[in-house]
């Protein structure tokens, strides 16, 4: 067949405009579903980005209430403060009988005690979220009627850009009410329980796979430990807790506890790390320990100067470029 | 055309033989098994002081085995099992009380493909130093030491401290293996086919190199050219089928070959 060009110009090499069509929309059909999946994440945090800021009418607090007598305990002076706010006798005994309402009053309100006043020693009640909150707008409506609702402010009264979420939300406790709940609890497990965990399943782990790839080889006891170390990878997470409920809290009586539950991490955690390892101490060239070996190094010196400082760094001898040292 | 059998009834044919006092390493009725497969068949050469050995053959013939067995490198391959001796400045080396990893710090060795480690320069010719327990300015010393006796000192002052090993290109890999090598001051230079990967400007650089070690260091060196071993070598020994063959001084076996099958590799017509 004569493969020379008709004529002496770039089109001559032929071409499929068709074909190229198909291509460059099939690459981008690839791109959509990730443009999606990020798409969504924003509009998500945007949401709650929006929802945690309002427009807010507040009034400000006006100093020490009203005062009641010393010897009166601190529960007995809410009960007379919610009377004199208007609540009526089986409402203020329901708020604080129930132990989450009581806990919310006792946050929004701070029972203080003053020596030396002129009538002697009394209590009073203060309210502890300082500003008193009268009506709350969306951030955008609040914006649009900014000038209108200046306007309309009462006695003491001013308009305030307000967050609802605020630093205290990463150090509170749990709560029911949303006002007063937080991520602090979560936040300190988590940090606790996760590096514990890692304490115990990483020395382990890698002490493992070194043991099973640089000393044992080859052998039976290898490949026995090689199938079941990667059906335990597999093994799902809820048989692990079970057997730390089993065996750490129960048995060795260690209870519901952070140690029981890093315990636990750790073991479902040495299997990865285990098969992990030994892919990239597999992924170190022989011809690195052949040298090593040949200046006369031990199997030890070998281990930890060459092979796994090398393994560490992800070098393998298929990386096109490889990472200077 | 040349069977095992056949091989097995000479006896290795030698021209000018080498004295014992002459000898560095000595080698009496070696054998070698890599599990039942005997790869080295009662293999007895001397190896002289300061001069450059070279071991030629076709594929397979044990020469890579052999150069392996002089620094107990094949006691890491499982299943390897060794008859004979080497002596060593006349130490047998395979004596049951001789610990390998010391007669390693003895031997250096060079491989076939360049293998520094992924550590700077320096660290790469500092570890046998390290190993050897060589710390602070004497350290730096000897690795500028070695890294100028390699022939690399030139190309890398500027950043041997600093550069990985694995930026440099293949020759300098190589220079930098051999430096890695000779830091240590091994009275012996192993070497396995150290030109076969690189360009013939880099094989040039380095046949040069083992021509001036050759003052300080006995070298030998596994070779698959045969014009590399005729370059460099002053004794060449010829392998087949793990047997050794025939051995002298270079140019009388490359002129003048005995044994018929040293002549017919040498004259291509195997191999």
């Amino acid at each position: 067949m004569n493969r020379t060009l008709s004529s002496p110009s770039p089109e001559a090499f032929g071409t499929d405009p068709w074909k190229t069509r198909i291509d460059r929309t099939f690459a981008r059909a690839l791109v959509l579903p990730l443009v999606l999946a990020i798409g969504l994440l924003v509009l998500l945090l945007g949401d709650t980005l929006y929802r945690s800021v309002s427009v807010q009418v507040v009034r400000a607090d006006e100093g020490p209430g009203r005062t009641y007598p010393f010897g009166l305990a601190a529960t007995e002076v809410l009960r007379q403060e919610l009377l004199a706010r208007g609540y009526t006798e089986e409402e203020a005994s329901y708020l604080l009988q129930d132990p989450t309402e009581r806990r919310v009053l006792f946050l929004q309100n701070r029972v203080e005690l003053m020596w030396n006043t002129q009538e002697g020693p009394f209590r009073y009640v203060v309210t502890g979220l300082g500003d008193e909150r009268v009506a709350d707008f969306s951030l955008l409506e609040g914006l649009r009627r900014w000038e209108e609702l200046k306007a309309g402010l009462g006695e003491g009264e001013r308009l305030v850009l307000n967050p609802w979420l605020d630093q205290s939300f990463l150090t509170r406790t749990p709560s029911r009410s949303p006002l007063t709940a937080g991520i602090g609890v979560a936040i300190w497990g988590t940090i606790w329980v996760l590096s514990l965990a890692l304490l115990i399943a990483i020395p382990v782990g890698i002490g493992t796979a070194i043991l099973l790839e640089e000393y044992l080889r080859e052998g039976t006891l290898n490949r026995i430990l090689e199938v079941n170390l990667r059906n335990l990878a597999g093994v799902p997470s809820i048989v692990y807790g079970l057997l730390g409920l089993a065996i750490f809290v129960r048995e060795m009586g260690l209870g519901p506890t952070i140690l029981s539950a890093a315990l636990t991490l750790g073991l479902l955690g040495i299997p990865v790390i285990v098969v992990t390892a030994r892919e990239s101490l597999r992924a170190v060239p022989e011809s690195l320990r052949q040298a090593a070996f040949a200046l006369g190094a031990t199997r030890r010196q070998v281990v930890f100067r060459v092979v796994v400082p090398a393994a560490c760094r992800g070098w393998s001898p298929g990386s096109s470029s490889p990472p200077p040292a | 055309m040349v069977s095992l059998e056949m091989l097995k009834e000479h006896e290795t044919v030698r021209t000018a033989p080498v004295s014992e006092a002459e000898a560095l390493v000595d080698v009496r009725g070696l054998s070698l098994w890599y599990g039942k497969k005997q790869a080295l068949y009662d293999i007895s050469v001397r190896f002289p002081r300061n001069q450059v050995t070279a071991i030629i053959g076709p594929s397979g013939c044990g020469k890579s085995t052999l150069l392996r067995s002089l620094n107990r490198m094949n006691d890491l391959v499982p299943g390897v099992r060794v008859e004979g001796e080497v002596l060593y400045e006349g130490v047998n080396i395979y004596d049951p009380r001789v610990d390998p990893v010391a007669v390693r710090r003895h031997i250096g060795m060079v491989f076939q493909k360049p293998n520094p480690f992924p550590k700077t320069i320096f660290e790469n010719v500092a570890f046998g130093l390290r190993l050897m327990g060589v710390k602070g300015s004497e350290l730096e010393d000897r690795v500028v030491e070695a890294l100028k006796r390699a022939a690399l000192w030139n190309e890398v002052q500027d950043r041997f401290k600093k550069e990985s090993g694995l930026r440099l290109s293949g020759g300098q890999q190589q220079r930098l293996c051999i430096a890695r090598a000779i830091a240590v001051e091994p009275p012996l230079l192993l070497m396995d086919e150290p030109t076969s990967a690189l360009d013939p400007i880099a094989t040039q650089a380095i046949e040069d190199l083992i021509q001036e070690l050759k003052t300080r260091y006995t070298v030998v060196i596994v070779t698959h050219n045969m014009q590399q071993a005729a370059r460099v070598s002053d004794r060449t020994l010829f392998m087949h089928l793990g047997v050794l063959v025939e051995e002298g001084p270079t140019e009388v076996l490359f002129t003048k070959p005995k044994h018929p099958y040293t002549e017919a590799y040498i004259s291509g017509r195997f191999g």
